[in-house]
């Protein structure tokens, strides 16, 4: 007789998956560790996915928000197009969040929309970045994915900036390719990685202090 | 008759050892992963190096300095005096990443605390960018050393033996909550300064003053 599996257990695997490969690993790890971080057996990862590559890109995807269908046949195969379905939404949501900041005009209030816009979508989507971060290191189409969508959000806040260096709005002696990188760093840090990576003692996990990123935008502006 | 034994290939362990050390940390890394990745035998491993411990200081001072000369006699143990606690015990102190802050927390606030603080911001720029690969190397080494790692860390970014958390707390006129500035100094100096993607190049003059103005500049306030 075979036992009934639980209905969350792809669930609670994919998961796992996601958790081993964000700790550092990205594609390096072994099976077993996503059996021990699951805990469930080995052979049961491969009820559910047909090898290591099928189960750690359902993980991406899973961490992208998509859900294999519930009738789909086991075990999943490596699913198709895995990047434009886990990488293109995301690259898409940023630069509409980052458009939709910066069409405003120049000057504070565009600035600190900008930060806004950053740092809720650093928040929304903090697993998947924290994946395709950790992938990076081991996995060319996460690298590259990773680094064109920070070069293209960096190119269009560097271009709103040395605009608005020309209209006399922002410091002119500053480099304006810096000055995005900045914004989106520290946005980026205070709004997603703040979470986990800090030892906050202290500061009893109040929430991320996005008012030093709004200092450093203000720090742009043209003074006097 | 014994096959002489070429001190060049020490230079081929090296860096097997500190890409193997930066991939997996201490404790995860064999002398076996070494060797192979050398491409000599375990056995000719031992021959030049003591310990696992011993290969790992010595990449370490070799990080620091390149130029550092190995004792002529092997195998070599860990450098005079030294263990992996007191390499880090120096980090934590502030030698490496900021030779001057320590000794600024120290002092009164000068009349230019815009100006102290601009040439600690600089300072400790090139400090990062200089001992990039020794910083690596360590981090990369207690990252999954679960008795090292707090240690580590509550030194590094946010944490409480920080000592920007210090020097924020120490100048009041500065008026920010210690720790967020702290935060934001650091993450833009180690990120600017050594974790910056190395097909950028490294940071350049123009670079560095515009990181360096624009923190000062927001920390200094309207």
């Amino acid at each position: 007789m075979s036992r009934t599996r639980p209905a969350d257990q792809p669930q609670r695997i994919l998961e796992a998956a996601c958790r081993v490969m964000s700790s550092g690993l990205g594609r390096d790890v072994r099976a077993q560790s996503i059996a021990d971080e699951a805990e469930v057996g080995v052979s049961t990862l491969y009820h559910y996915f047909e090898d290591k590559d099928a189960l750690l890109d359902w993980a991406i995807l899973w961490a992208a928000g998509e859900r294999p269908e519930a009738d789909a046949a086991l075990p999943l195969a490596r699913p198709a197009s895995l990047e434009e379905r886990a990488v293109r939404p995301l690259t898409v949501a940023l630069a509409e969040a980052v458009d939709d900041a910066l069409g405003s005009g120049y000057g504070e209030q565009t600035l600190l929309d900008l930060v806004g816009a950053l740092a809720e979508v650093n928040s929304a989507r903090a697993g998947l970045l924290d994946l395709l971060e950790a992938l990076a290191r081991t996995d060319s189409m996460a690298a590259v994915a990773v680094r064109t969508t920070v070069e293209r959000v960096v190119g269009r806040i560097s271009r709103h900036l040395a605009d608005g260096q020309a209209r006399g709005v922002y410091a002119g002696d500053l480099d304006a390719d810096v000055v995005a990188e900045l914004l989106l760093v520290s946005s980026t840090f205070y709004a997603r990685t703040w979470r986990t990576d800090l030892p906050v003692a202290g500061r009893g996990g109040s929430p991320p202090p996005l008012a030093m990123v709004a200092r450093l935008a203000r720090a742009v502006l043209r003074s006097g | 008759m014994v096959r002489p034994r070429p001190i060049e290939r020490v230079d081929g362990i090296f860096d097997a050892a500190e890409r193997s050390f930066l991939a997996a940390g201490l404790s995860r890394t064999t002398m076996s992963t070494i060797a192979r990745r050398a491409g000599v035998s375990e056995a000719t491993l031992y021959y030049y190096f003591a310990s696992k411990e011993a290969l790992f200081l010595w990449t370490l001072v070799r990080a620091w300095d390149p130029n550092v000369a190995l004792p002529a006699t092997l195998p070599v143990d860990a450098p005079d005096g030294q263990s992996v606690d007191a390499v880090f015990g120096a980090a934590r102190r502030g030698v490496v990443d900021y030779p001057r802050l320590a000794e600024a927390v120290r002092r009164p606030t000068p009349a230019d605390r815009d100006g102290e603080l601009r040439r600690l911001l600089a300072e400790s720029f090139d400090s990062l960018t200089r001992h990039r690969r020794w910083i690596d190397l360590a981090h990369a080494a207690v990252r999954a050393d679960t008795e090292r790692a707090p240690r580590w860390m509550s030194e590094t970014v946010g944490g409480p033996d920080n000592l920007w958390v210090k020097y924020f707390a120490a100048r009041p006129e500065f008026a920010v909550d210690p720790w967020d500035a702290a935060v934001l100094v650091d993450v833009n100096l180690h990120y600017f300064a050594r974790l910056r993607p190395a097909r950028l190049g490294p940071p350049t003059a123009a670079q560095r003053a515009t990181v360096v103005g624009t923190l000062a500049r927001a920390l200094v306030g309207a």
